[in-house]
């Protein structure tokens, strides 16, 4: 590990942090090969060093160089793949130990092991300080696979338009403990407030957020086709959603389409009466009246 | 303002603006004296990031002859067909004082465009459009070629301020008339203009020029990064 | 980071405070009011802190840099600070030929009648000035509504403040006189009169131009940073960069003058009243008379409702414990100086007041939008108001 040492700690946009591969010689006199990959706010660029071209990873961003371990696994199936971030401030011993242990994870050629690192660059000390939330935008636009919290400003009887106000932040550093709670996905709506969040700073009021939209076949997962919309969503309600693709030029596309998506935040009566809580799946009441409305609900807890 | 423009109050139609008689004694001189000693040098600078609260990255860039404002906006969604990479648009304007004209801001503008274009991170931006506004809030110079640099490095950091992924930090030096841009330590130029001086004909005196502006640069650029590490540390 | 514990309670997806009041702000408003805070942490009646920098930027403020500059034409100017919000005035000016008739030109008859047209019309001895708001938003295009109505309530605001009369923008013109040798002096009337102490005026009364001209003052008012509503600051202002006005001396050239007499005697033509041109001397300036005693700033304050039901689980038991009477009563409040995307979203109901040190109005609107309003609460507003007008006026040295 002794050559992670060499890298920058801080780094501005354009500062070198390291060449694409680097090799190194274990205790047990093998020889290790990490091949960098690009991480959040970096770039592989092309170096010119003394007449050969070298590829070397370069910061794109103002912040702290995160160096974590990736570890693809191909079981069986070969369909699923399972992802571990190790945060390389640990103490090299115990990278080591865990490097013993997932030893069949490493791939191996004779006596060389080659390991995966990825190299990115966490913004500001947001993260790691006590606020969760990254308010920049920038660099959390949505990508296919997030999860996204959006307004619905319309609907017809195929779609339903939003605006996507925030992205819930897939990157969770590794300290916040989804990474090491659960395997696969990361578990959205952890439970203990641990996911991350950017907001657009844009006020939605200018009309100038991105915006999405769900088709009806796309709010849940069974019974597709016997969706309405009226039933699912009303505007003004706030819906999380997934981000199926970027889409077109105007429009994201989103599902609801999973258990844990879906109105998080309605108002009762087209936004005229007070806040609902969701009694089901399907319905949402609000405790002053007592008058429940139709809508497909986050799964609240 | 010829034509009324009914939004805004702009007084009387016949009112003429203020018209200061020329000063008897020319001003001019002893300052002329004075630039030309600090030529070379790096004017003293003060730089200040995140001022402005309701866009993603601002920075204020002042020293005793020229104050400018930038704010980046964005990413923000763009109207039309789907783009696979951002968009950059700089808005350049006059601050209290109507300088420049605003073809000639525009002009500046686009040639800044060009300078961004090459050191943002563009891939990361799909079917976003990147604002920047750039506001010459007090300007001594009367002369743009001289706050080019400037108003490269303060984008630059307004940019870094913000977020927004860069592949590198960029600046400009300005000799003689001359601004380049330079990225990569100086190794590659992404930007050249000439507005006025002396026309460089032969290869000898550009690359004299050349060699100075990348002086330039190393010390302009050095600045921008123990102003970035030093706000880091904080 | 109590919404985050807070919301737990009600919903078990729990969201940062930060993602709460973009989602919701309403309801993020009601839940920072329940727990007696508002989101800036400010308290109900706080008013935000303002700090200026004045004059800084004219031409006539020998102090600075900006003299020295040939092309500055900025007669007074502030820098406003409040908040994260920074706003910059700048008041340049334009010189306008009376064209009502002068005095003395007028029959007597018909100059009584105009005498008494006057004293009705008491507003007409003042003017205002041309303010241009231009909010930094990022974005560019024509004004937005809020742009427009922002100026044009601060024209009708100075003028009806009665702050500016129309008197302190007449100008009184000098005269360039160029001798034999090719020197030129520029001669100020009233300035002789000083120093001579006799009655030079006379001598030069031949030379001077019939004409009147008097300045045209506009404001260009920038605001940075714009996190809530922007008049009183653009106001406050607007108002110390007044009090910073110098307006420079003006006069014509000794040719004109000559060219004038000609004109005289043909009566007035259009064309040739376009041969005077009156400049204004680079170096000397007289400072902006204001009407002292209306001078005003600006506070606002919003009213909203409490909402019993999102008031939080907690804070409602405490009440119940408490058995606070006075909370229960308690329905809506005043909040002083808006401020934030929360409050300025939510809050529909505002007082919008304008007085000087004394505490007389000068503008006052009270828009009730749902809320009540009550007589206390407007007596509160005038109270704070006035504290809030004696403490900006301090802020000015004079």
């Amino acid at each position: 590990m002794s050559n992670f040492s060499n890298f920058p700690k801080v780094v501005y946009p354009g500062q070198l942090i390291c060449p694409e591969y680097d090799t190194e010689q274990n205790k047990e006199g093998q020889d290790i090969v990490y091949r960098f990959i690009c991480g959040n706010g970096t770039k592989l660029l092309d170096y010119k060093y003394n007449t050969t071209t070298v590829k070397a990873i370069t910061a794109t961003l103002l912040g702290d160089v995160k160096v974590e371990e990736e570890i693809t696994v191909r079981n069986e199936g070969g369909e699923e793949s399972e992802e571990k971030d190790k945060d390389i401030d640990e103490t090299p011993d115990i990278i080591e130990d865990s490097d013993a242990n997932n030893s069949s994870e490493v791939e191996k050629f004779s006596d060389r092991i080659i390991r995966v690192m990825k190299v990115s660059v966490v913004q500001d000390n947001k993260f790691s300080k006590n606020a969760l939330v990254d308010d920049k935008f920038a660099n959390n636009l949505p990508k296919e696979g997030d999860i996204v919290l959006t307004r619905v400003t319309r609907i017809s009887l195929q779609r339903a338009n939003v605006e996507i106000l925030a992205v819930e932040n897939q990157n969770v550093p590794v300290d916040s403990g989804i990474g090491s709670n659960g395997s696969g996905i990361v578990a959205a709506c952890g439970g203990s407030g641990a996911s991350t969040f950017s907001v657009s700073q844009v006020s939605s009021d200018l009309g100038e957020t991105f915006r999405g939209l769900i088709r009806s076949q796309d709010v849940r997962a069974t019974e597709r086709d016997r969706v309405k919309i009226i039933d699912s969503f009303k505007p003004g309600d706030i819906v999380r959603a997934q981000v199926l693709s970027l889409g077109d030029g105007t429009n994201y596309y989103l599902t609801t389409a999973r258990n844990d998506l879906g109105v998080v935040f309605a108002k009762a009566a087209n936004g005229a009466g007070g806040l609902m809580y969701a009694l089901d799946w399907q319905t949402m009441i609000a405790p002053s009246t007592g008058i429940s409305e139709k809508r497909k609900c986050a799964k609240p807890f | 303002m010829n034509v009324q423009d009914r939004r805004r109050l702009l007084g009387p139609g016949n009112a003429k603006p203020i018209a200061f008689a020329s000063s008897l004694e020319p001003e001019t001189e002893p300052l002329k004296a004075e630039e030309v000693a600090k030529k070379d040098g790096i004017p003293s600078l003060s730089i200040k990031s995140d001022i402005i609260e309701n866009c993603n990255g601002s920075t204020l860039i002042e020293s005793d002859e020229f104050s400018i404002v930038t704010s980046v906006y964005g990413p923000k969604s763009i109207r039309g067909s789907f783009t696979s990479q951002g968009t950059i648009s700089i808005q350049l304007k006059n601050g209290i004082v109507e300088k420049y004209q605003t073809n000639e801001l525009k002009e500046v503008a686009s040639w800044l465009v060009g300078i961004f274009n090459s050191v943002v991170n563009l891939e990361k931006y799909p079917k976003s459009g990147i604002d920047i506004f750039v506001n010459l809030v007090i300007d001594k110079t009367n002369d743009i070629s001289k706050l080019i640099p400037f108003i490269v490095m303060s984008t630059c950091l307004a940019l870094v301020d913000s977020g927004i992924e860069m592949i590198d930090l960029t600046t400009a030096a300005e000799i003689d008339g001359n601004v380049i841009s330079f990225t990569k330590g100086g190794e590659e130029i992404v930007g050249f203009w000439k507005d006025n001086g002396d026309a460089v004909f032969n290869d000898e005196d550009f690359t004299s020029i050349l060699g100075r502006c990348k002086e330039q640069y190393i010390n302009y650029k050095s600045l921008m990064v123990n102003y970035l590490l030093q706000g880091k540390k904080k | 980071m109590t919404d985050v514990e807070e919301t737990v309670e009600i919903q078990p997806i729990s969201f940062p405070p930060e993602v709460f009041a973009r989602i919701s702000p309403e309801l993020s408003l009601q839940r920072h009011l329940a727990l007696g805070l508002r989101p800036s942490l400010r308290r109900f009646d706080e008013f935000r802190d303002i700090e200026i920098n004045e004059d800084s930027l004219s031409r006539f403020n020998a102090s600075h840099m900006m003299n020295e500059d040939s092309q500055n034409n900025i007669l007074g100017s502030n820098v406003l600070k409040c908040g994260k919000t920074f706003v910059i005035t700048s008041i340049t000016g334009g010189i306008i030929e009376d064209t009502s008739t002068s005095l003395d030109e007028v029959d007597i008859g018909e100059k009584e009648l105009l005498d008494i047209v006057e004293q009705e019309d008491s507003l007409n001895k003042y003017t205002s000035v041309y303010p241009v708001v231009e909010v930094e938003r990022g974005r560019v295009g024509a004004c937005t509504d809020e742009e427009m109505t922002v100026s044009q309530k601060l024209f009708d605001s100075l003028l009806h403040s009665r702050i500016i009369p129309k008197d302190s923008l007449k100008v009184q013109t000098g005269i360039r006189t160029t001798d034999e040798n090719g020197v030129s002096q520029i001669i100020y009337p009233d300035e002789v009169n000083n120093v001579d102490g006799n009655d030079v005026d006379d001598s030069y009364k031949h030379v001077m131009p019939r004409k009147k001209w008097s300045y045209v003052l506009y404001a260009k008012i920038v605001v940075y940073s714009r996190t809530g509503p922007v008049f009183d600051m653009c106001w406050n202002s607007l108002m110390y960069a007044l009090q910073s006005t110098r307006l420079p001396r003006a006069f014509i050239d000794e040719r004109a003058t000559d060219l004038k007499m000609t004109v005289r005697m043909k009566g007035r033509s259009t064309t040739i009243r376009e041969a005077y041109d009156i400049l204004c001397d680079p170096k000397k300036s007289l400072p902006l008379t204001l009407n002292d005693s209306n001078l005003a700033y600006a506070s606002s304050f919003g009213i909203i409702d409490l909402d019993p039901e999102v008031a939080l689980e907690e804070a409602r038991k405490q009440e119940d414990k408490q058995e606070d009477v006075e909370m229960d009563k308690i329905d809506s409040i005043l909040l002083a100086d808006i401020d934030t995307e929360a409050e300025e979203s939510s809050i529909y109901s505002t007082i919008s007041l304008i007085n000087n040190l004394k505490g007389d109005f000068k503008q006052l609107s009270i828009i009730g939008a749902g809320s009540r309003i009550t007589p206390n609460m407007i007596r509160n507003a005038i109270t704070l108001s006035k504290c809030r007008s004696q403490d900006l006026s301090q802020k000015i040295k004079k």
